[in-house]
């Protein structure tokens, strides 16, 4: 037997082992996996199509369209503070950075461009802030609370940026930066204002509240409308390589949410309700204080915090906590604050996840009050 | 020549090892080829991306030459 015939041979052995012992008949199993697949469901419905697969088409047109040398720029050692602070707040929505750029983007912006605090800012807010992670959140968790979430991740990732500047002096180096190069796409501002605004515009309309014919009506105008454009504006290499960037988001993306999605509503049955309305029930410093470390030290995949967010809501969560989660949840992990350590050393890395976990329980707490 | 691709283990950066590799295979160029997955490596040389293409320790192109020409372009 080859390699390759053990390795199957294993899989069969570990699927045979899971089927033989599984407890069919027991009744908190049947209604656990009924739970799953009742939310599976219901983000097919609801979320994917309206909300997941446009956001999907725009985070890949910003990978394409945008220069991210242009924007680099003002993250460089020349910049002014207060525009490199506000640029590196909002960069994960407009460099969509996958997790693999962001540690050398982090560290060349610190060791050779606007230094410590932009960087953190960076760093905080590249993975907090994306398209596709704010609009899920707005479709599931409601307009409310993904609307906080732009907003603290914003000024959370300023916050605790300013505050590592204050509390560590870094001395900058010489030398230049080398940057990804953009591609010209030969495309006029006009052709691609439109083109982001009609796509944002499928978003907005899944998102008004109006009747369920009117929204799809809606939605299907916006969508000709972009393809349209597309048909008759763009070259065809660029129409390629913006299909084959929402493909490589949706291939990393997509399956990880749907076995999020199946876990978050597996386990949904078998929260203990009393425990979490304890603990994060009432909008109290100790409750926020569970809900920030709670996302600081567990992993989620990108998305995969809003079926988990919803479980934990569905048994009792109060809105802060519901938002302290995300704050400090997707920026920071125990594998990721290990990678941040071997580049930032243990003193700062200590602070910095410090900071998040504070700042995170403030404003969760504020939030909870409104 | 020494080539070097650093990156961070992502699939863009197998990718344009798997590149070079097969560029060498196909006898366009001799030369010596490294793949590391040091980051470190990568802040030091100042690489904001990755992966970063090093040709005799100095930085060719970050990110994915767009197609064969560019590449041998480049290592040439």
């Amino acid at each position: 037997m080859e390699r390759k015939d053990w390795n199957l041979l294993i899989w069969i052995v570990v699927v045979f082992g899971i089927l033989y012992f599984v407890p069919t008949n027991v009744d908190w199993f049947k209604t656990s996996i009924l739970s799953a697949f009742d939310l599976l469901h219901d983000y097919a419905q609801k979320h994917v199509l309206t909300c997941l697969v446009p956001a999907l088409f725009i985070a890949g047109a910003i990978s394409i369209f945008v220069k991210k040398d242009e924007i680099l720029k003002y993250l460089g050692d020349k910049s002014k503070k207060y525009i490199s602070y506000s640029i590196a707040s909002v960069s994960g929505a407009i460099l969509a950075v996958c997790s693999c750029t962001i540690l050398p983007l982090f560290a060349g912006i610190r060791k050779r461009g606007a230094g410590l605090g932009p960087a953190i800012t960076f760093l905080f807010a590249g993975p907090a802030i994306n398209i596709a992670a704010i609009f899920l959140t707005m479709s599931v968790l409601g307009f409310k609370i993904g609307l906080a979430r732009i907003i603290f991740s914003i000024l959370l990732s300023i916050l605790v940026g300013l505050t590592m500047a204050l509390i560590f002096r870094e001395k900058l180096e010489k030398g230049g930066l080398f940057l990804e190069e953009s591609r010209e796409t030969n495309l006029s501002k006009k052709t691609l204002f439109l083109f982001f605004g009609l796509m944002i515009g499928i978003l907005i309309v899944n998102g008004l509240q109006i009747s369920q014919t009117l929204r799809y009506v809606g939605m299907l105008v916006f969508a000709i409308a972009v393809v349209l454009l597309v048909v008759l504006k763009f070259r065809k290499e660029v129409t390629k390589e913006w299909l084959n960037e929402t493909w490589n988001f949706s291939k990393i993306l997509l399956p990880l949410l749907f076995i999020g999605v199946f876990i978050a509503g597996f386990v949904m049955p078998l929260l203990p309700q009393t425990l979490i309305e304890n603990l994060v029930g009432p909008n109290t410093i100790i409750g926020n204080l569970i809900a920030s470390i709670f996302g600081a030290f567990m992993y989620f995949s990108t998305l995969t915090e809003i079926p988990i967010l919803q479980a934990l809501i569905s048994k009792g969560m109060a809105s802060g906590p519901a938002l302290a989660l995300p704050l400090a949840g997707p920026s920071l992990s125990l594998p990721n604050m290990l990678v941040i350590r071997k580049i930032l050393g243990n003193k700062k890395t200590a602070v910095y996840v410090l900071l998040v976990i504070i700042y995170s329980t403030i404003a969760g707490l504020l939030f909870g009050m409104i | 020549m020494k080539i070097k691709i650093i990156g961070s283990g992502c699939p863009t950066c197998t990718k344009l090892h798997q590149m070079v590799l097969k560029a060498k295979k196909e006898g366009h160029i001799k030369a010596e080829i490294e793949y590391s997955k040091d980051i470190n490596e990568l802040i030091g040389l100042g690489v904001m991306g990755s992966p970063a293409l090093v040709v005799d320790g100095k930085v060719k192109k970050v990110g994915m030459p767009k197609d064969k020409e560019e590449l041998l372009k480049l290592i040439k």
